[in-house]
């Protein structure tokens, strides 16, 4: 029944295209945007209510991996009228289309949307080689 | 392409001042309790200042201007999301003491506290 489940998420991503509807809306795989800004490679998603603690940042072998949770306070004698925001575990890779040099990388968090700043490994400088 | 088409701009090119922008309905929790009202809305990527709440006849909206001037030099590689303002309405039963109403922006998330006024709000009637 589990695995039925998620392969309805995951049919559910590939037909609600860019509209978050049901699976997406707990967003447990946020979408991401990918930018190129001269030397450096930014990457931007959207992590609404999440504190920076909570948000952790992996590059490994060319691949950025952002993961984390969203955890909201129990409302103490309340009812709900509207539950739409989901919450829970997230995780998210990317493989960069063009090498990427980890040690230098920048991530902010401002008005709940998280930008990663990485700048391109230098180029490895080409080489003549002569016929002997 | 460029941030524009993200916008999903459909003016002429020399056209800048106004342009067309996706609008997005914000997902939000709304609770209550004797006292009142609480409402979360997700809005990522705007600033308090462009976050507008107005209540009139009931009628609650909130709306919120995106502000596209950090995407100025950055070249779209690769999009998933789509960026634009935020606007949703709602329609309020209770009564609300309108001038106890609190908002807050933290973290791409809207917090408003509406107060219910004393009439609406449930009280106790002793039995003599």
């Amino acid at each position: 029944m589990k695995d039925l489940l998620e392969l309805q998420k995951t049919i559910d991503y590939f037909f609600n295209d860019g509209q978050e509807k049901n699976a997406f809306s707990a967003r447990r795989f946020p979408y991401l945007n990918l930018f190129e800004n001269g030397n450096t490679l930014v990457v931007k998603t959207e992590l609404p209510g999440i504190d920076k603690k909570d948000i952790k940042i992996d590059i490994e072998n060319n691949v950025l991996t952002i993961s984390g949770a969203r955890h909201f306070e129990r409302q103490a004698d309340s009812n709900y009228h509207r539950k739409e925001r989901g919450e829970g575990e997230f995780k998210r890779s990317l493989e960069f289309p063009i090498k990427v040099d980890p040690e230098k990388c920048k991530a902010t968090l401002t008005n709940g949307v998280l930008t990663v700043e990485i700048e391109k490994a230098a180029e490895v400088s080409g080489k003549q080689i002569t016929v002997l | 392409m460029l941030f524009k088409d993200l916008m999903k701009k459909n003016k002429s090119e020399n056209n800048k001042s106004t342009y067309e922008c996706q609008i997005f309905e914000p997902g939000v929790d709304i609770f209550e309790n004797q006292s009142e009202i609480i409402l979360y809305a997700d809005i990522p990527g705007i600033d308090k200042k462009n976050v507008n709440v107005t209540l009139e006849n009931s009628l609650l909206k909130i709306d919120a201007k995106v502000d596209s001037d950090e995407y100025g030099n950055l070249k779209p590689l690769y999009t998933e999301y789509q960026i634009g303002h935020y606007h949703r309405e709602f329609k309020i039963g209770e009564s609300i003491d309108r001038d106890s109403i609190q908002a807050s922006v933290e973290n791409g998330v809207l917090t408003l506290k509406l107060k219910k006024s004393l009439e609406s709000q449930p009280r106790r009637i002793t039995v003599n």
